[in-house]
């Protein structure tokens, strides 16, 4: 009778290491490789819907100065939403709906479909405001002299957005890209909380009914949300990556004269000492 | 990461409702410290025998006595709590009710401290609860094993039903033709194309999938983690998203749509009759011929369509009197 209740321990963090070392614990259609190709895969259909959505209503809010107050407005509102309870309402509105049981290969399984669609959804909503506030805020924060001058050198407006304001704007765009993309793949998790879904928060979600359980339990759920952080970090250097490739070196600074040792840098050192002493 | 932790609260409180057949591992008694066999020498002695119930009825005190009926906190517990406290009220005891509790460990706290006297179990499920160890799995063996346990912890059992809450392979109508599926042996050669939806816990516990392929060797195809015998895992087995599902055998949703639940030859589930537990100190002859009444005349088809009721909306109680009267119980 004693050892009816002693067994309440965790396995302990080692066995993270444990689990991560055991080929079985990758492959198969519920290893980690299935559930990372699944997180990277919803991830990167919700961010790319979000992107489509929020790229052009925030450059046409930036470019004609309308509706700042009731769509960024809105935007903003929408960080204050909890995702998961949108998840389990638009869960319980959504599924009764959609009749379709079909799989989708290589992406859902069979029954899983009426499931996506809400995740996507509630997603999406985390994912805009980032997105639409920083082109909004990019474009906003262009020289209105710049936008000035190449609107008196006769471009139209649509010009004007592509050569000028799309330029000047895309590192604040790109940083809100990033800020979604690391909420949209820790978020993704959630998806789990719905039957049929994959992603990485399935290890999270099933491995809370059998914790004790080495190979189901606590050091699965540890070694899916270090894969989570890990893929968030692997995401935003990449996206770094494009950064770098695709602003313009004029707009990102990289190479200005400021950066090159010259009369303008030294009379900025010169002048610290000036104002300390 | 504050959302990944409030959810499972969520999601539990959810799953509370259908949890009846999972032992709980609450912390909570397990003390088990009195001395075995003392109050009830002729019972615990004599345990070989399985009809020691009627022995030990002779050392019982004869007047009707009083009790507090509780329960779990899920519909069918409530109403056979319902039932036995109905019975036993009609034939002289007095009956108050403590209904819907909490989870096991909490009412069987409540049982030891005598706050309650009565309450509705499963044999499997409250003998697995007092030994994890115990590998008894037909209903006279579980109920057996469970009758010497519960003395010595202080506790005593009536008679069990028929009626069992238990964990169930249950397939469709469409796919038992199929493949000529009547019991979970007849799966063995077929499971690796079918799809197996349960709780995921089903893939540790030895009743589950380790024991699905150690006694059948069965093995599903593919696993997917629904919820205990709920709505999502009847609907999803209802629109063919997956073959084969853990339901629980009272579950209404069985009979409404047809589904054909697999036999187990081999008892890989323990057997989860509905036996009344109670307190040592509480139990008095009367009490006890009210409660045998009735469990001989409950089965698993009697209480799903009971359950059934109350889940459409009926009041537990009405439902539970309705019944009595229709059996001549009370």
């Amino acid at each position: 009778m004693s050892a009816v209740l002693a067994d309440t321990g965790l396995p302990p963090l080692s066995r993270v290491g444990n689990w991560f070392n055991d080929p079985a614990n990758w492959w198969g259609s519920m290893g980690l490789l299935t559930r990372i190709r699944e997180h990277v895969e919803y991830s990167a259909i919700i961010l790319i819907l979000a992107t489509l959505i929020a790229l052009p209503v925030g450059l046409l809010i930036g470019h004609t100065n309308r509706g700042v107050v009731s769509v960024v407005g809105v935007a903003n509102g929408l960080r204050a939403v909890p995702t998961l309870g949108l998840v389990i309402l638009l869960a319980v509105w959504i599924v009764p709906k959609i009749h379709s049981r079909a799989a989708v290969p290589g992406l859902l399984q069979r029954g899983a479909l009426p499931y996506f669609i809400p995740v996507v959804i509630a997603l999406i909503l985390l994912a805009l405001p980032p997105i639409l506030t920083s082109t909004y805020a990019g474009v906003q924060n262009v020289d209105p002299a710049v936008r000035d001058a190449a609107r008196g050198m006769g471009m139209t407006e649509w010009q004007i957005v592509r050569k000028v304001e799309w330029p000047c704007a895309l590192p604040l765009i790109m940083s809100g890209l990033r800020s979604a993309t690391l909420q949209v793949i820790a978020t993704v998790t959630i998806a789990a909380y719905l039957p049929f879904l994959g992603g990485l928060g399935r290890f999270i979600k099933d491995g809370t009914g059998s914790l004790t359980d080495l190979r189901y339990g606590y050091p699965a759920m540890v070694a899916a949300g270090l894969t989570v952080a890990v893929l968030a970090v692997l995401a935003d250097l990449l996206l770094n990556l494009v950064q770098r490739l695709v602003v313009s070196p004029g707009v990102s600074g990289r190479f200005s004269n400021r950066r090159r040792p010259g009369p303008l840098a030294a009379d900025a050192t010169a002048e610290v000492p000036a104002t300390s002493s | 990461m504050k959302r990944i932790y409030l959810a499972p609260l969520l999601v539990a409180g959810a799953l509370a409702l259908a949890a009846c057949g999972s032992s709980g591992s609450s912390s909570g008694g397990g003390g088990g410290s009195s001395t075995p066999g003392s109050s009830a020498p002729g019972s615990s002695s004599a345990v070989g025998s399985t009809a020691a119930g009627s022995a030990a009825a002779s050392t019982l005190p004869t007047a009707p006595g009083s009790v507090t009926v509780g329960s779990a906190d899920f519909p069918e517990n409530a109403l056979l709590a319902d039932i036995y406290g109905d019975a036993m009220a009609a034939k002289g005891v007095k009956v108050s009710k403590k209904l819907n509790i909490g989870e096991r460990g909490v009412y069987i706290a409540a049982l030891k401290s005598g706050d309650i006297g009565l309450v509705p179990e499963y044999t499997g499920s409250i003998l697995s609860y007092l030994n994890p160890k115990a590998t008894q799995k037909s209903p006279a063996d579980v109920y057996t094993a469970l009758k010497t346990l519960a003395a010595s912890s202080g506790f005593a059992v009536t008679q069990y039903a028929a009626a069992q809450d238990a964990d169930t392979i249950t397939v469709t109508k469409k796919t038992a033709e199929k493949y000529h599926l009547t019991s979970i042996a007849d799966l063995k050669s077929v499971a690796g194309q079918l799809t197996l939806g349960a709780p995921a816990q089903f893939r540790t516990r030895a009743d589950g999938i380790p024991g699905l392929q150690s006694v059948y060797g069965v093995k599903f195809g593919n696993f997917t983690a629904t919820d205990a015998g709920g709505t999502i895992t009847v609907n999803a087995l209802k629109s063919g998203s997956i073959d084969a599902a853990d339901i629980f055998s009272t579950d209404p949703s069985i009979a409404k749509n047809g589904f054909v639940t697999l036999t187990d030859p081999k008892s890989m589930f323990a057997a989860q009759n509905v036996v009344p537990l109670f307190s040592q100190k509480v139990l008095t002859q009367p009490m006890e011929a009210a409660v045998d009444a009735v469990s001989a005349k409950l089965d698993t088809t009697t209480l799903a369509a009971l359950v059934a009721k109350v889940s459409s909306g009926q009041d537990a109680d009405s439902v539970a009197k309705a019944w009595l009267n229709q059996q001549g119980l009370n």
